[in-house]
């Protein structure tokens, strides 16, 4: 944090850091229920919100019955945070599958609520993030990608505005 | 009707997670999964055909020729074996590939080329096509004389017996043998194929014929101890026979020529040049033979031996494992596996590219000659090498 090098740091230094060892204990989480999977959410927040977010993964993990993990990661030159929140499941165990979504829809909505913007979001975090979007920017939104994208060719299904 | 799939280890399929670490080698420095490094599609690699075959088994997704082919562009160079971040888990990974391509041959949807493989080993009892009267012919010349309870059988192999690159590797060895007075014989005409490629490709059926009939024929033989020209038959001989009753010791012949060198029993004089060694899959990763070979070349005066980017357990395949030797499936572009395997033999500025197996020597070479690389880069058997070294 004091280089303000941040999470997205200098290409050979991520490089390596993206291949050793705690990028392969991502992958063991997913085998955690013997399944092959994960997802997860990862709002940028700001940092003195984090330990309702852990509460909150916590409380989801024991409400769905799923196992979670969760990491703090610096964006950029360290000028906010995001607060990532996992959930394994088992491929074989649509059940558990059903529940992780759940579990992952209502860490988003926390997130929203708490004024955090999910990383990457999925299409249900697109969804939820448009839904309470402010009008006028959701209508932007909408006439840029009308004017860049009129046959809707480009990513076809992300970022629609109905 | 449809036709239910089904393999062995069904249940365990759905956790591969795709996280991608099996085409890597241990220090990620390019891909190392042959078919992967080929195609370029996730569907090549050992991940993408994990969720392919998941696919396939929940009926998801037909048999196609397409996923016939993808199913056996793999090389089973074992890579991914080691390299999968799920402990216990992936050392299943290679069965799994293996009973797919079982259950395509079951279902009769296999591509022409493994059928064409099948048909000429079932038919000529080798791939060539050719009589098993010739089958011995390599050995005029060596001093090897027909096993009559001699110490050991030396197995020559398919590649070692008809092809010519294999041959000029089985003479050297053969040669080495009888010149430092090893006890051991050949079978000639009387030998069959062993059977490694035939099951990795699946068919069991024609695969236990072969190995039945070769360990009938040991035993009635008397053979306690084989050596392998061809790690392939090193392979099946050490791993799959003892399952079908065949209990033999097993050596490859780079074992026994650097215990001949140790005891002296083989003189070598003095051979300067820069030499690479490429580690055979089955001989490397598949029964962790790194040492003999490489103990021979240190061995000899003025052999500078340098390694490979990748090398030992990271090397990277030759491209002719799994039966692509034959088949060809991954062909032979810029980036198949034996072209990127000499541009990196080429790397180490060495001379000579040692290897201990007729199916790497054939197809480093074919590459050398792809490549254009004819002036700068030899391809030789071990055993080559030390015949030249011998030869001053």
């Amino acid at each position: 944090m004091d280089s303000k090098d941040g999470g997205f740091m200098s290409v050979q230094y991520m490089k390596e850091m993206l291949l050793e060892m705690p990028q392969r204990g991502i992958a063991d989480f997913a085998d955690v229920p013997k399944g092959g999977g994960f997802e997860y959410s990862g709002p940028i927040t700001i940092l003195s919100h984090f330990p309702r977010y852990a509460a909150k993964v916590v409380e989801l993990a024991a409400k769905y019955d799923v196992l979670y993990a969760s990491s703090a990661r610096l964006i950029s030159g360290g000028h906010c945070m995001m607060f990532s929140i996992s959930f394994a499941f088992n491929r074989n165990d649509p059940a558990m599958m059903t529940r992780v979504k759940h579990a992952l829809d209502e860490a988003t909505a926390f997130a929203l609520e708490m004024g955090g913007i999910p990383w990457k979001p999925n299409f249900m975090e697109q969804k939820m993030i448009m839904e309470k979007m402010d009008p006028a920017a959701r209508k932007l939104l909408q006439m840029i990608k009308k004017n860049l994208d009129p046959q809707g060719i480009m990513n076809p299904g992300n970022w629609e505005v109905n | 009707m449809a036709y239910a799939h089904t393999i062995e280890h069904a249940e365990i399929v759905h956790r591969c997670f795709r996280c991608g670490y099996c085409k890597f080698p241990s220090d990620y420095v390019d891909f190392n999964c042959p078919s992967y490094k080929a195609f370029g599609w996730d569907t090549y690699s050992p991940g993408g055909r994990m969720w392919l075959i998941r696919a396939w088994l929940n009926d998801e997704i037909k048999t196609s020729p397409h996923f016939a082919e993808i199913l056996y562009s793999c090389v089973a160079c074992d890579n991914c074996k080691n390299q999968c971040v799920f402990p216990k888990f992936r050392d299943f990974l290679p069965d799994i590939f293996q009973e797919a391509k079982a259950e395509l041959v079951n279902e009769g949807r296999i591509p022409p080329k493994v059928r064409d493989y099948f048909k000429a080993i079932a038919t000529n009892g080798n791939p060539y096509k050719l009589p098993q009267s010739e089958r011995g012919k390599w050995a005029e010349g060596t001093g090897l004389q027909p096993y009559t309870n001699q110490e050991y059988l030396f197995y020559a192999g398919c590649v070692g017996s008809y092809d010519e690159v294999g041959q000029k590797m089985a003479r050297s060895v053969g040669k080495l043998l009888a010149n430092a007075g090893v006890s051991a014989g050949i079978f000639g005409s009387e030998e069959a194929c062993d059977g490694n490629e035939v099951k990795i490709l699946g068919e069991i059926g024609l695969f236990t014929k072969l190995a039945q009939e070769n360990i009938e024929q040991f035993k009635a033989k008397g053979i306690k101890k084989i050596i392998t020209l061809d790690p392939h038959a090193l392979n099946v001989f050490k791993k799959e026979y003892p399952k079908l009753g065949g209990i033999f010791r097993v050596f490859h012949y780079t074992e026994i020529l650097a215990g001949l060198i140790k005891e002296k029993k083989l003189a070598l004089s003095d051979y300067p040049a820069k030499v690479t060694y490429h580690d055979s899959c089955y001989l490397a990763r598949h029964n962790q033979i790194y040492g003999p070979p490489r103990e021979i070349l240190k061995a000899i005066p003025g052999i500078e031996l340098v390694e490979m980017r990748r090398n030992a357990l990271n090397a990277f395949c030759c491209g002719g494992g799994g039966g692509n030797f034959f088949t060809d499936i991954l062909g032979t572009g810029e980036d198949s596996a034996g072209r990127v395997r000499v541009r990196e033999a080429r790397e180490t500025r060495a001379r000579i590219v040692a290897v201990a197996c007729p199916s790497c020597a054939k197809m480093l070479s074919d590459a050398v000659k792809t490549e254009g690389l004819e002036d700068t880069l030899e391809v030789l058997g071990i055993a080559e090498i030390i015949e030249r070294a011998r030869a001053k």
